[in-house]
């Protein structure tokens, strides 16, 4: 059995979770991960997608040619492996989709975005799918921020009401080119799937305890007629922004609601700004959006 | 569409094209709950189709969206062989050629294909797409889907412009790769 401690919670795995914070074998674990049957459908969904099922507290997720996945109530994920699939490759989905949806379930804030931190105050980067979170993340790690998230991203609050950010692994999953381009190539490691282009990358420095989160920005592309800079959003905006980049925002509509969700974004905002950071893209550049970002989070 | 729905000259810089094209990243994510970073060619496209009835029934009133899925390049046959010749997918064929001479009556019969009633906007709003109009708008304030360092996106919007600005050789070169896919759809060769 494998210990790990993911986004705040304690989890207990049959199945090793590569790139995952290994603890020492604790209490009572938060998750359970275990091998076991899981059905091709459930008997009564109340919502389904192209790869997913809902009935009541249960999530199935399939992923073709390569395993199932049962997720229930917040605390357990069960998987069934495809045949000639391995459980190196199905753990990715488990520390990805798997886990985005259970923290959904136990109503936590979730967003999804890669995150580094410097002295204890942290920042998130949001954006679309391949807008480059991680490679922007990584590029901070490499000048001394510590890394925190790069996918996951959970705001919860400190026993000060602070929100803070919850690490969610212990490498960057960057694809070959961004490892490339910021010359990572002594830090590659494993691909986070067999045959794939995409490999865990060890940061410099992790952090060892869960950094206040200080700024949210929100990564855009400056093409004519918008504008390269950072600009500060509006408390409006701000919402919106937060509940469209949740990970898979949709499902969390589904799970919890809009009034558990607004109260969480209001909580976080009370501590933190956010910003849309609107950079040419090419990695030619991004020593300049490096620059910008670490000049712009240390005026805060 | 955009000048239809506003009742006005559309922003061609608003027009949400982030939020554009059909092999979103997001919007696969969003509706298949997976990180495409960990799927194959082969699982994303197993799953596309799905994906496409998935969002039309969430969404039926949007079109398709932004940073893309890895997908096959076919080059221009290819593609437009790929969607011709498939049928899980209602399709329309709309030559640029019956556009441009009858711009309100194709672009009617294209939005009957989409489920959308005739109209006497549709009229104002064809106007207001006039490429003349876009060129300029470009000249004044850009446009966000051109390349940096590129040529203007709104070139010249002729019919068959391509074959002046390319020299003998590539236009050859061209006409014979896709000979049979322009025989198919009335294209002549220059």
């Amino acid at each position: 059995m494998y210990n790990y401690r993911v986004s705040g919670l304690s989890v207990i795995s049959e199945m090793e979770l590569p790139g995952a914070i290994g603890i020492a074998n604790g209490d009572a674990p938060d998750v359970t991960v275990r091998f076991g049957r899981v059905p091709q459908q459930l008997s009564a969904p109340s919502a389904s997608g192209p790869a997913w099922q809902r009935e009541g507290d249960t999530i199935l997720l399939c992923v073709p040619r390569l395993a199932r996945f049962l997720i229930t109530g917040g605390k357990s994920i069960v998987v069934e492996l495809e045949d000639a699939a391995t459980a190196r490759d199905a753990s990715g989905f488990v520390l990805g989709s798997s886990l985005g949806i259970l923290l959904h379930q136990r109503g936590a804030l979730v967003l999804h975005g890669a995150a580094v931190a410097r002295d204890g105050r942290g920042i998130v980067i949001c954006g679309h799918s391949g807008a480059g979170k991680s490679t922007l993340a990584a590029a901070l790690c490499r000048i001394g921020c510590s890394f925190v998230t790069d996918d996951i991203c959970a705001v919860s609050m400190n026993t000060s009401h602070e929100p803070i950010v919850l690490p969610d692994g212990r490498q960057l999953k960057l694809w070959e080119q961004s490892i490339r381009s910021l010359e990572l190539g002594h830090r590659q490691g494993d691909a986070v799937r067999e045959t794939f282009e995409k490999y865990f990358v060890a940061p410099d420095i992790t952090v060892s305890e869960p950094p206040r989160l200080s700024a949210i920005y929100l990564l855009s592309e400056s093409q004519p007629p918008f504008a390269e800079g950072i600009e500060a959003l509006a408390l409006p905006d701000a919402v919106r922004m937060l509940e469209h980049e949740a990970y898979r925002p949709g499902l969390r509509r589904q799970l919890n609601s809009t009034s558990q969700m607004l109260a969480q974004v209001a909580a976080t905002l009370r501590y933190v700004r956010v910003f849309r950071l609107t950079r040419p893209l090419g990695f030619e550049r991004i020593a300049a959006t490096v620059d910008a970002v670490m000049q712009h989070w240390q005026e805060l | 569409m955009a000048n239809l729905a506003a009742g006005s000259p559309a922003d061609i810089n608003g027009l949400g094209a982030h939020f554009g094209l059909a092999s979103s990243r997001d919007d696969f994510e969003a509706a298949t709950l997976l990180d495409s970073g960990l799927l194959s060619h082969d699982d994303i496209d197993g799953l596309r189709s799905p994906v496409y009835e998935h969002r039309k029934r969430e969404r039926p009133e949007e079109s398709a969206s932004s940073r893309s899925c890895a997908r096959k390049l076919c080059g221009w046959s290819g593609r437009v062989m790929s969607w011709l010749d498939q049928a899980d997918i209602p399709d329309h064929l709309v030559p640029y050629g019956n556009l441009k001479s009858g711009p309100v009556t194709y672009f009617t019969r294209a939005l009957a294909f989409a489920g959308r009633q005739a109209s006497t906007a549709i009229e104002q709003a064809v106007r207001d797409a006039n490429f003349s109009q876009l060129r300029r708008r470009e000249r004044e304030v850009g446009f966000a889907e051109r390349q940096p360092g590129a040529a203007p996106f709104f070139r010249s919007g002729r019919v068959g412009a391509w074959r002046e600005i390319l020299n003998p050789e590539q236009r050859t070169r061209i006409e014979d790769a896709h000979a049979a896919v322009m025989d198919r759809l009335g294209y002549a060769p220059g």
